[in-house]
């Protein structure tokens, strides 16, 4: 029965290369809002995996999060924190979220003040003394604005000097400024949001953030693992309900072609069916063959969208930089699933049909 | 002992006053070699028969069996196994699968029992070679002419060396002289190999062939009404055929001989002349 269905499937090629792109195209849609997300999240962790020598985070008791969370922490944390045994070094970081004025735009950013600043530039230098200020490169194109030029944040003027890389995300582009700056506009002197915190070596990270919430007050210490992985859950978590959707459309889109096509087949087919069914076939074998015509066509358009989403990927970065998509293999493997259940969910109703497909039908002229 | 047989056979659609009696008590046997044609007017219950008789259609009544073995005692479970093994079908329309060659079609059958290997794969070869399909068996069917076509079939109902070969309309397809040959290939089977072979036809030439005529009416076997049948024999294949019907005649010593078809004429005549409208 399968070399049939494989057969018919080779045999009419157009038709059903048309269903798997109309398949794949609704499958694509779904992958590409998971990618954008995906990417969008991954932009959104990039600064604390980037942040040098932070091998833990420190944050007031209660916060886990840098994304959407507020942390207060004073200068006598840090100096706490830098004599427990096992710490290497400490270095601080105020922040806050604020409007970046750049030319006619308005940017919602993370101002962050202090630390190691940007890791990649496009120009200029990455780590901004008072007045100054490094803005991602994308903002710089994107508002016409250069190194030497004036941007503001919250009112305040300051001098571009660099240009960084990589530092982009829809959500929360991360400027960085000098820590004076931040504290000037909070007027919170010797206050910092984050104790990052260097592990000397051999020293096991785990243990050393155990040691600092014991020995400091009113802290929590988590390693850059767990800080970043709290985070990228965070963002997710405010993009499921999007991905949801539009997964769900995607999907339904995708469920809807995939049962149509196969119900096409069928109904196309049914004299064929009916034949095997007078020749011996088992209900259950042509049921099989529903499935598998489904599963086929399900499995050629996943492999087009795959092949069109990776190859998308390229353009999207090059169209849109401000646009970071990611096709992990894991969404890739889960939209492979979600393919086939829906590929048995559309064949289903159809393979009812076709189990009470009437034999003598064969005798019809 | 008969390869088919079936006992008061009775099909009965819807209930009360809409009831139709589709068939209505059917008896009939049909030994090894024999070839049992079925006509009757169209709507009279032939197709209904048939798909009683092939275990496709649930009779209301009565029984069908094959080699003794009753089709509708046997479990729905097991009745395909049944149609795949003792039953082959030859459809009015052919009805190859149009993805696969005809050696696959061929192979079918065999598929479906779960026993293809070089043994399964050299019948196929040799069913096709049989009916002069030795070279085509890589075509498909749309690259097959009907009668070609017809023969694929035959040969795919034969592949699972059935006891009873089941036609339906299988000239209905067909011209003259690709209906004659396929009544002589269906005429061979029951001879040369003792299958039962039962044939639903309008066709009259078809009767040539076969050892019994049974007359379906009003979902009932009648004796056929005397008619105006005028039976002689082909003088060059031994056929018998209708004197009035003919499709061809000559004159053999100032006595009018008939035969089966324009070939048959032009052997006798030796002349080789055209056929009427070529």
């Amino acid at each position: 029965m399968w070399r049939w269905i494989l057969a018919s499937v080779f045999a009419e090629r157009a038709s059903v290369l048309a269903s798997a792109a109309g398949v794949g195209l609704a499958l694509l849609l779904a992958v590409v809002v998971e990618g954008v997300f995906a990417g969008e999240a991954a932009q959104i962790v990039r600064y604390l995996e980037e942040e040098d020598g932070a091998d833990l985070w420190v944050a007031q008791e209660g916060v886990s999060n840098m994304h959407m969370a507020t942390s207060f922490l004073t200068d006598a944390h840090a100096d706490e924190v830098s004599e427990v045994d096992g710490v290497g070094g400490v270095d601080t970081i105020l922040y806050v979220n604020a409007f970046l004025g750049a030319g006619e735009d308005s940017w919602f950013a993370y101002f962050v003040g202090g630390g190691g600043g940007a890791w990649e530039l496009a120009a200029g230098w990455g780590r901004p003394g008072p007045g100054e200020v490094v803005v991602p490169d994308v903002i710089a194109r994107r508002s016409g604005v250069g190194l030497g030029d004036e941007v503001d944040l919250a009112g305040r003027p300051l001098k571009v000097v660099g240009l960084s890389r990589g530092t982009y995300s829809m959500a929360n582009p991360v400027v960085f400024v000098h820590r004076d700056d931040v504290a000037a506009l909070l007027d919170a002197v010797g206050v910092v949001s984050y104790v990052l915190v260097e592990a000397a070596d051999g020293v096991d990270r785990d243990a050393l953030a155990r040691a600092i919430e014991a020995a400091v007050d009113g802290v929590n210490a988590m390693t850059r693992e767990e800080f970043v992985a709290s985070d990228r859950a965070m963002a997710m978590h405010m993009g499921a309900d999007v991905i949801a959707l539009m997964s769900g459309v995607g999907s339904t889109v995708a469920a809807l072609l995939l049962a149509f096509t196969v119900y096409a087949d069928t109904l196309r087919r049914r004299r064929e069916l009916a034949v095997t069914l007078a020749m011996g076939a088992r209900v259950s074998q042509v049921v099989g063959g529903v499935v598998l015509f489904a599963l086929v066509v399900t499995g050629l358009g996943s492999l087009g969208a795959i092949v069109l989403a990776l190859g998308l990927g390229p353009v999207l970065r090059a169209l849109l930089p401000e646009v970071t998509v990611l096709f992990p293999v894991p969404l890739l493997a889960r939209m492979i699933l979600l393919a086939g259940l829906v590929a048995v969910a559309a064949a289903l109703p159809v393979a009812w049909r076709v189990a009470h497909t009437d034999p003598a039908e064969a005798f019809a002229a | 002992m008969p390869l088919l047989a079936a006992h008061d056979l009775r099909k009965t659609y819807g209930k009360g006053h809409t009831a139709v009696h589709a068939v209505r008590g059917v008896d009939l046997a049909i030994e090894p070699g024999e070839i049992v044609l079925v006509m009757g007017p169209s709507g009279s219950g032939k197709t209904t028969l048939l798909s009683m008789l092939g275990g496709l259609l649930e009779p209301t009544e009565g029984s069908v069996s094959v080699r003794d073995r009753d089709l509708y005692q046997a479990s729905k479970r097991e009745r395909p196994a049944i149609r795949a093994r003792e039953l082959g079908f030859v459809f009015q329309s052919f009805n190859l699968l149009d993805a696969l060659s005809a050696e696959e079609n061929v192979l079918f059958p065999a598929r479906l029992v779960g026993r293809v290997g070089p043994a399964e794969k050299e019948r196929a070869k040799r069913l096709l070679a049989r009916l002069g399909l030795g070279e085509r068996g890589h075509h498909r069917p749309r690259d097959l002419s009907g009668g070609e076509q017809q023969r694929v079939a035959v040969a795919r109902a034969l592949m699972n060396d059935p006891a009873v070969i089941l036609a339906d309309e299988p000239t209905g397809n067909l011209d003259s002289a690709r209906g004659q040959e396929v009544m002589m290939i269906l005429h061979d089977l029951a001879r040369d190999e003792g299958r039962a072979v039962l044939i639903v036809t309008h066709d009259p030439r078809a009767e040539e062939v076969a050892d019994r005529i049974l007359w379906l009416e009003d979902g009932m076997m009648r004796d056929r009404v005397a008619d105006d049948i005028r039976w002689d024999r082909d003088p060059v294949c031994g056929m018998r055929v209708d004197a009035r019907r003919a499709v061809a005649r000559s004159e053999r010593d100032g006595e009018e001989v008939f035969f089966c078809s324009y070939r048959c004429k032009e052997r006798f005549d030796g002349t080789g002349e055209p056929r009427p409208g070529f």
